[in-house]
């Protein structure tokens, strides 16, 4: 049968994609983590982003709060 | 204080420790996944960088490697949607085994372009299953789907390869 079965097709892709790629880096990537991180600035998380807007609008809204609030911060 | 307390708290020491510690298995398993092995290093960094930011979500108590491999494994497919189809695999990853194998060098490297078309998720699905046989369970919980969510994929895989090898007149 001229076909592709599934035994064939996992054959030929078997063959198309042999094993060989390397087991590890071929060096240590922590460099090139840090120059990632450095490059995107400090870390804010959307938390604290949402935190300074609620407090922004607060502060707006009850002005009066302001002692509360900076306690709390 | 734990190693992965510490880490969820945001201590860059302590993510530099699970770093190193995890660095080799998350490349490996992307490797397989992409095939190209430059840009399995970069996705490595990728997947930490997007480990770094999410510390906060990650429970202490829980495992950090099946975390890093589904965040790695969404990473490469990413990746392998915005490569799909667009560059030729390096040479010592793409070339078809020779001189033994049954398939011309022709055949795999239509076989491989067939394959890159697919879809990136059913790429993924079948790369790890077909190709490199690990168990259905591992692919599920790295792709965070199902086992039979991942027995569609890789059903859905086969049949558009099929379609597509059929299209570009490649026999067995």
């Amino acid at each position: 049968m001229n076909e592709w079965t599934d035994e064939k097709l996992r054959e030929a892709l078997k063959a198309a994609f042999p094993p060989g790629a390397a087991e590890k880096p071929v060096r240590d990537l922590w460099p090139q983590m840090l120059r990632r991180m450095e490059a995107k600035g400090p870390l804010v998380s959307w938390l604290d982003w949402a935190v300074v807007a609620l407090s922004g609008v607060l502060l707006l809204v009850l002005p009066g709060a302001a002692p509360i609030l900076f306690y709390f911060l | 204080m734990e190693l992965q307390e510490r880490f969820a708290r945001g201590d860059l020491e302590a993510f530099e420790t699970l770093f190193r510690q995890f660095q080799g298995t998350v490349y490996r398993w992307i490797v397989r996944i992409v095939r190209d092995p430059a840009a399995a290093e970069d996705l490595t960094v990728e997947t930490f960088w997007r480990i770094y930011r999410a510390h906060a979500r990650f429970r202490p108590d829980g495992n950090f490697g099946a975390w890093a491999r589904r965040i790695a494994t969404n990473a490469a497919i990413d990746h392998l949607h915005r490569a799909r189809a667009d560059q030729p695999l390096p040479d010592d990853i793409a070339r078809p085994a020779e001189p033994d194998s049954a398939l011309t060098r022709e055949t795999g490297e239509k076989i491989g372009e067939a394959f890159r078309g697919l879809p990136a998720k059913y790429q993924a699905a079948a790369m790890l299953a077909l190709i490199e046989e690990e168990p259905y369970a591992e692919i599920a919980a790295a792709l965070g789907i199902s086992e039979g969510g991942v027995k569609t994929r890789v059903f859905r895989a086969v049949r558009l390869l099929r379609k597509k090898l059929a299209q570009l007149g490649v026999k067995p």
